[in-house]
């Protein structure tokens, strides 16, 4: 079974939440950002990004442990990814060097090459799944008041985001009319690194 | 329409000579087993199919065998399985393949990668099967 918060690290990203508190005072005092941007350029130092974070739906989560590489000009080179079912590593997924990649997927992760399109564009990606992060990248998203919002992947679903540092965000898909949550991303955490972290190989039990 | 009546005449005559119409069609054939399969998995691509997504499932070996398909989409940094694209499959023997068709909504949604998914199992063994993964705006 798949812990919940309780078992998630304490961990908190040092640079960025440096970055952070920078851009949201350059927002507050210098003029007029409509959309905090709490992202870009923050995510896009040279090195390794250690990015962790959890969906949840009602009768499931899936634990997200991603790591991109990224080169002096701020382009993503390398993307690996895992994601936790049923408790252990049930999916890798690699991407380098453009949109031809290989992944191994779940539940014996056996390996098989396919290709892998990241989104348009560096901020596209990233945007995914944790919302917009700027005006820029709010594409088929409607930004009021701080929240983004966009329709759901199912029918009569809406999806938001409130534009908040990424520590303490939460995108939500809920059902129009009753409010009821189809599925959720928090707890994201996001580390700058010079070396690579390690993933867990898959069917390993997930650790925390 | 002269073909036609030719056909017709001719089915007309095999059908009272041989005692049916369904013996001059399938012939032989009727009296063959159904098409084996060997023991596989399969999914097909996901296809987009007004507001949603469809992909094929089948499924090739003895009864014992149970597992699940789905279709799942590329969200970045993560497979995102989608709500009720899920089904239980099972095998149900006799070398004869069990079709599990996979539908969900997508209505809304942007341009992602879908994919489909499919694994089985008898206990010791598991196998696992992807698709072809396909890209289009839902």
């Amino acid at each position: 079974m798949i812990r919940a918060r309780d078992g998630r690290p304490a961990r908190r990203p040092g640079v960025l939440g440096a970055a952070l508190m920078t851009l949201l005072a350059a927002g507050a005092c210098g003029g007029s950002p409509a959309v905090p941007d709490v992202v870009d350029p923050g995510w896009r130092q040279p090195g390794e990004l250690d990015i962790r974070f959890t969906v949840r739906k009602p009768q499931s989560a899936i634990r997200v442990h991603a790591v991109l590489s990224i080169d002096a000009a701020g382009r993503v080179l390398a993307l690996r990814t895992v994601q936790s079912g049923g408790g252990v590593v049930s999916t890798r997924s690699d991407w380098t060097g453009g949109p031809a990649g290989s992944t191994a997927d779940a539940p014996a992760c056996a390996s098989v090459a396919e290709p892998m399109e990241p989104p348009d564009g560096v901020a596209g990606w990233l945007a995914e799944p944790f919302g917009p992060v700027d005006a820029a990248t709010a594409a088929g998203w409607t930004v009021d008041g701080g929240t983004a919002t966009r329709p759901g992947s199912l029918d009569e679903t809406v999806e938001r985001a409130p534009l908040t540092p990424l520590a303490t965000r939460v995108v939500r898909e809920v059902e129009r009319d009753s409010g009821a949550v189809v599925s959720e991303v928090s707890g994201i955490t996001v580390r700058h690194t010079t070396s690579a972290p390690p993933l867990p190989p898959c069917g390993a039990r997930w650790i925390e | 329409m002269r073909v036609r009546r030719t056909v017709t005449a001719l089915i007309i005559s095999a059908s009272v000579t041989t005692g049916g119409l369904v013996g001059l069609v399938a012939g032989p054939a009727a009296a063959a087993p159904p098409p084996q399969c060997r023991d596989t998995i399969s999914v097909g691509p996901p296809v987009k199919s007004g507001g949603n997504v469809k992909a094929h499932s089948s499924i090739c070996a003895p009864r014992s065998w149970r597992g699940r398909a789905w279709i799942e989409r590329w969200r970045g940094f993560y497979w995102d399985t989608l709500d009720r694209s899920e089904r239980k499959i099972q095998g149900q023997g006799g070398r004869l393949a069990k079709q599990y068709p996979l539908s969900a909504s997508c209505a809304g949604a942007g341009t992602y990668t879908y994919r489909g998914g499919i694994w089985a199992s008898n206990t010791f063994v598991t196998y696992e099967e992807h698709s072809a993964k396909r890209r289009f705006r839902c």
